[in-house]
């Protein structure tokens, strides 16, 4: 067990403020403060060398595990262990362990050329020159960096310096990654290439992974188990499909018909989504899936069938109408502060 | 810690060359040691004042103009942005202190400037042929190693303010006020020993005189030998004092930083 979280919490003490001169002035007097509950008794744990996708809508609390798990942010209760240490006493050896890559946010210099930066770490990280260059070497060939590490951070593409931050991120090697919306902003291609690159230095090192994406496409293909928070709270742990057939007890049966029917009615098969031309596609409870296609065979002229889970997208956004309808009949206010960065 | 300062300081140099221009600009307009300069030589001109010829405030506010560069320090404006920011998250992500990361970045500006200042050193000799100091090789080692702890004392110091921003938004107006009695109370106005008995007394201990005027005194030949031993230990105060003071602000800053949102 490489990471494991117990009944964190993470309190964030806001400072309300009314608006306007005279709301400055009296918070000057007289300063309200009041509890945002950024994460409210969260517990996993991870194995080596899983990747796990963490999801939630934004203000979920994921950018602050994430922050606590890495040493930036103590814990207001709860126990937290990465490789067997405590990450806010920020121990050099833990620190020389892990990595966390914000999208948002750079840690090359913006006015050299990457590979500056890359030296620089290697000496922070008391890399030996031999790791150093093979780690260099084949970050380079997984990256496609070649090209880049010569010029000015300034002058790079947002996909290319995207990719220079991932560099210089795993140059010493961290057993624990933490990725946070590795992807953003990035197109469909570099999305991509940046995908192969977490799962082969997944494979490679056999590194854990802990991702973050608003990008469905990263966790089907990266992750096998989601986590899933809303409002700091767990909603979901476990295998992203397992995830699918419980939220939705229905697949999709998606029919291509060969020419107009002879009087059957399409609605007597199970719940029509959506119809154009001679393409329909029903939802039918999971149970009855093979049955129900079955009879389309036999009774309609089909030309083709497919049968599917429905969107990931669809499944995690009724995770979230859920927790939020439950919510509401516990009587509990909607807030919505946003506390990613 | 050798390897990482010299990769760290070559960083720095190669994004200060980067900067050449503006750097040499900002050296430029640091002027307020001539301005200075001039209202106390043309005081002179009639005769000395309070034992300082025109020539005794030519060499002084030339060598504090020199002290001056070489301690500059600018640290507060990179701080308060980046914990402002949550930039400083990255920072503290690295198995190191990022107080040796800012050291470094001021340390490389310390190697480069000497370069900078020497044609205007040759300059300032070839007009003044008078400018004199008392160079006894004990007394120039007195110099550099004040000139090093004026630099650090003002580091620190301006570091600590920079911490404040943890808490405060306002820690930039703390370190100005701060400035403006470096100006005042270390040797810029005018040199100590003008200031009026009762002043110089106090002001002669205050940490102001070793972020500045100290090291230039040094070699002015003004001070007697206890003069200088005492200053000696003053000096020794005030660098330990800045130290610990910075050890307490971070250790409880980091846990501000931490507890309420990097």
């Amino acid at each position: 067990m490489i990471i494991s979280i117990q009944h964190l919490c993470k309190y964030y003490q806001v400072h309300q403020k009314e608006a306007g001169l005279v709301g400055s002035l009296k918070s000057l007097v007289n300063r309200k403060y009041h509890d945002v509950k950024a994460v409210d008794d969260l517990s996993f744990t991870i194995d080596a060398g899983e990747i796990v996708g963490f999801l939630g809508p934004n203000g979920a609390g994921k950018t602050t595990t994430l922050k606590v798990l890495s040493g930036l942010l103590y814990p207001t209760s709860g126990k937290v262990s990465v490789l067997g240490f405590t990450p806010s006493e920020r121990r050099v050896e833990f620190l020389k362990n892990i990595t966390l890559v914000m999208g948002q946010k750079q840690q090359l210099n913006w006015d050299l050329p990457a590979m500056e930066t890359f030296l620089v770490n290697a000496a922070i990280y008391e890399l030996p020159e031999k790791q150093f260059r093979q780690t260099l070497d084949e970050l380079t060939e997984l990256l496609g960096l070649a090209p880049l590490l010569k010029k000015r951070v300034r002058k790079l593409s947002l996909g290319e310096r995207m990719k220079c931050e991932l560099a210089a991120a795993l140059l010493h090697r961290p057993k624990v990654l933490f990725l946070d919306e590795p992807t953003i902003g990035l197109d469909v291609t570099m999305q991509t290439s940046v995908r192969q690159f977490i799962a082969d230095y997944n494979r490679r090192h056999r590194a854990t992974i802990i991702l973050t994406s608003h990008y469905m496409a990263d966790v089907t293909a990266l992750c096998k188990r989601v986590i899933v928070i809303d409002h700091g709270k767990l909603l979901y742990d476990g295998d992203l499909h397992a995830l699918a057939e419980r939220i939705s007890p229905h697949k999709l049966i998606r029919v291509q018909l060969a020419h107009s029917l002879n009087g059957q009615r399409l609605e007597d098969y199970g719940e029509i989504v959506k119809t154009r031309g001679q393409r329909v596609e029903f939802l039918v409870p999971r149970d009855a899936t093979s049955q129900a296609a079955a009879r389309m065979l036999s009774e309609l002229p089909v030309a083709d069938v497919t049968i599917e889970e429905p969107a990931i997208e669809d499944v995690i956004t009724r995770v979230f109408e859920e927790a939020a309808r439950a919510r509401a009949e516990r009587g509990e206010a909607e807030e919505n502060e946003d506390w990613e960065e | 810690m050798f390897r990482k300062y010299i990769a760290l300081l070559r960083l720095g140099i190669a994004a200060m060359f980067e900067y050449r221009a503006s750097m040499l600009i900002w050296m430029l307009i640091n002027v307020m040691p001539l301005v200075m300069l001039a209202v106390w030589f043309s005081m002179a001109e009639g005769g000395p004042v309070a034992g300082y010829t025109q020539s005794d405030f030519v060499s002084y506010y030339l060598l504090l103009a020199f002290v001056q560069q070489m301690t500059t320090v600018w640290v507060i404006y990179e701080l308060d942005y980046e914990i402002r920011h949550g930039d400083l998250s990255i920072k503290l992500l690295h198995p190191l202190n990022p107080l040796h990361d800012y050291l470094s970045t001021n340390l490389a500006d310390k190697i480069l400037r000497p370069f900078a200042l020497i044609p205007l050193a040759v300059a300032a000799w070839l007009i003044f042929p008078t400018i004199h100091y008392h160079l006894t090789p004990l007394r120039v080692a007195l110099f550099v190693v004040a000139l090093a702890a004026a630099w650090f004392i003002r580091f620190m110091s301006q570091y600590i303010f920079g911490l404040l921003a943890f808490w405060v938004s306002d820690s930039m107006t703390l370190n100005d006020i701060w400035f403006a009695f470096t100006e005042m109370l270390g040797g810029m106005i005018a040199p100590l020993d003008l200031f009026p008995p009762q002043v110089a007394a106090v002001a002669n201990w205050l940490p102001f005189r070793f972020m500045l005027a100290f090291p230039v005194e040094i070699v002015s030949g003004r001070l007697t030998s206890q003069d200088l031993a005492a200053g000696a230990a003053a000096m020794l105060f005030w660098v330990v004092l800045a130290f610990v003071v910075y050890r307490w602000v971070w250790r409880r800053g980091i846990r501000q930083f931490s507890a309420f949102g990097a």
